[in-house]
C-alpha cells in the first residue's frame, strides 16, 4: 500500500462519511483488497490502479447511491407523510375540532332544555295558564301545549344524541391524530 | 469526401451512438442477473467477479459499478458475503455467497428471462 492508494482511499473515506462505521470499513477495506489484486493479478502501478477505480468522488458516490436510494426514497416519503398529516392536522385543528366540540356542546345543552321546555308548556296549560314565551313551532305548525311535552322530549333525546355523537367524533377524531402522530415520529 | 460518403458516415456515427446506449441499457438490466448466476456457481470476489466480467465486452463493467451492485444484493439479502485470508499474501477477500432468498430472486429471474427470449425468437421468425 503505497502513498497515492492509502490518499485515495483516505478520499473514499472522507466521501463516504454519511455511512456508519463499520459499513466505511468494510467498502474501504474491501476496494483495498481490489487495488491490491489490481497491482499483484494485472501488474498495474499505482497510478494505473487509482485512474482505473476512477474519480474517488464518483466512486464514493456510487457506494452513496446505491445504499442510501432506499433509505433516501423513504425518508422523501416519510417527509411527504409528515407534511401531509400536519397540514391535515393543522386543517382539522381550525375547522374540524371547533366544529364539532360547539356542536356537541350546544347540542347537549339543547337537548336538555328542549324536554323541560316542553315540561313548562305542558304544565302551564294543565294549571289554565298559558306560557307565550314557550311553544313548540315547526315551520308554520305549532303543536297544541300538550302535544308540545312528548314532542320536546323526543327532539331533547334526538339532540341530545346528536350531541353525544358530536362529542364521540370529536374524542375519536383526537385520537386518531394523536396516534397517527405517534406514527409519524416512529417512522 | 462527397455528399453522400459524408451522409453515410453520419449515419453510421448515429448507429454507433445508438447501439452503445443500447448495449449499455441491456447491461444494466442483465448486470444483476449475470453476478448472481456467476456467484450461485461458486463464492467469489469483486476482483474476481470483474476479471471474469471482462471476458464479455457486453459485460465488461467498472468498479464503481460492480461493488455497489453487490452491496445492494447483499443488503436486500440475495447474497450473503464473509472476508477470508489469502495464502499470497494479499490482503483479505470478501466472498459472496447466493443466499435461499438470491437463489429464488435468480429462478423468478431465469423464468423471465425464458420468456424474454422466447418472445425474441418468435418475433424473428
Amino acid at each position: 500500500m503505497d502513498q497515492i492508494m492509502n490518499a485515495y482511499l483516505e478520499k473514499i473515506d472522507r466521501y463516504l462519511r454519511p455511512l456508519p462505521l463499520s459499513e466505511r470499513t468494510d467498502i474501504i477495506n474491501e476496494i483495498k483488497s481490489q487495488m491490491m489484486e489490481l497491482k499483484a493479478g494485472n501488474c498495474l502501478t499505482s497510478d494505473q490502479i487509482t485512474e482505473r477505480l476512477g474519480n474517488p468522488k464518483e466512486l464514493a458516490g456510487a457506494y452513496l447511491g446505491e445504499s442510501l436510494s432506499q433509505s433516501a426514497a423513504f425518508s422523501l416519503r416519510r417527509l411527504i407523510y409528515a407534511i401531509l398529516f400536519y397540514c391535515l392536522a393543522g386543517l382539522g385543528g381550525i375547522f374540524i375540532l371547533p366544529f364539532t366540540t360547539i356542536l356537541a356542546g350546544a347540542l347537549l345543552v339543547c337537548g336538555v332544555i328542549a324536554p323541560v321546555s316542553g315540561l313548562v308548556k305542558a304544565a302551564g296549560f294543565l294549571m289554565g295558564f298559558d306560557v307565550p314565551w314557550v311553544s313548540f313551532q315547526f315551520g308554520s305548525w305549532t303543536a297544541h301545549p300538550l302535544l308540545a311535552l312528548p314532542l320536546s322530549v323526543l327532539l331533547g333525546i334526538l339532540l341530545f344524541l346528536a350531541g353525544k355523537g358530536f362529542w364521540k367524533l370529536t374524542l375519536k377524531y383526537i385520537q386518531v391524530v394523536s396516534s397517527r402522530q405517534r406514527s409519524v415520529h416512529s417512522v | 469526401m462527397n455528399s453522400s460518403q459524408h451522409h453515410a458516415s453520419k449515419a453510421n456515427l448515429l448507429n454507433e451512438v445508438s447501439i452503445e446506449e443500447w448495449k449499455s441499457q441491456i447491461k444494466r438490466g442483465t448486470l444483476e442477473f449475470c453476478i448472481l448466476l456467476m456467484i450461485r456457481q461458486k463464492p467469489c470476489y469483486g476482483y474476481d467477479i470483474i476479471s471474469q466480467l471482462e471476458k464479455w465486452p457486453i459485460l465488461a463493467a467498472k468498479e464503481s459499478t460492480i461493488y455497489p451492485l453487490l452491496r445492494r444484493l447483499l443488503k436486500e439479502g440475495y447474497l450473503s458475503s464473509f472476508w477470508q485470508d489469502t495464502a499470497e499474501g494479499l490482503p483479505p477477500r470478501k466472498y459472496y455467497a447466493v443466499t435461499d432468498k438470491g437463489t429464488e430472486y435468480l429462478s423468478a429471474m431465469s423464468a423471465e428471462w425464458e420468456h424474454l427470449l422466447s418472445a425474441i425468437a418468435e418475433l424473428r421468425k
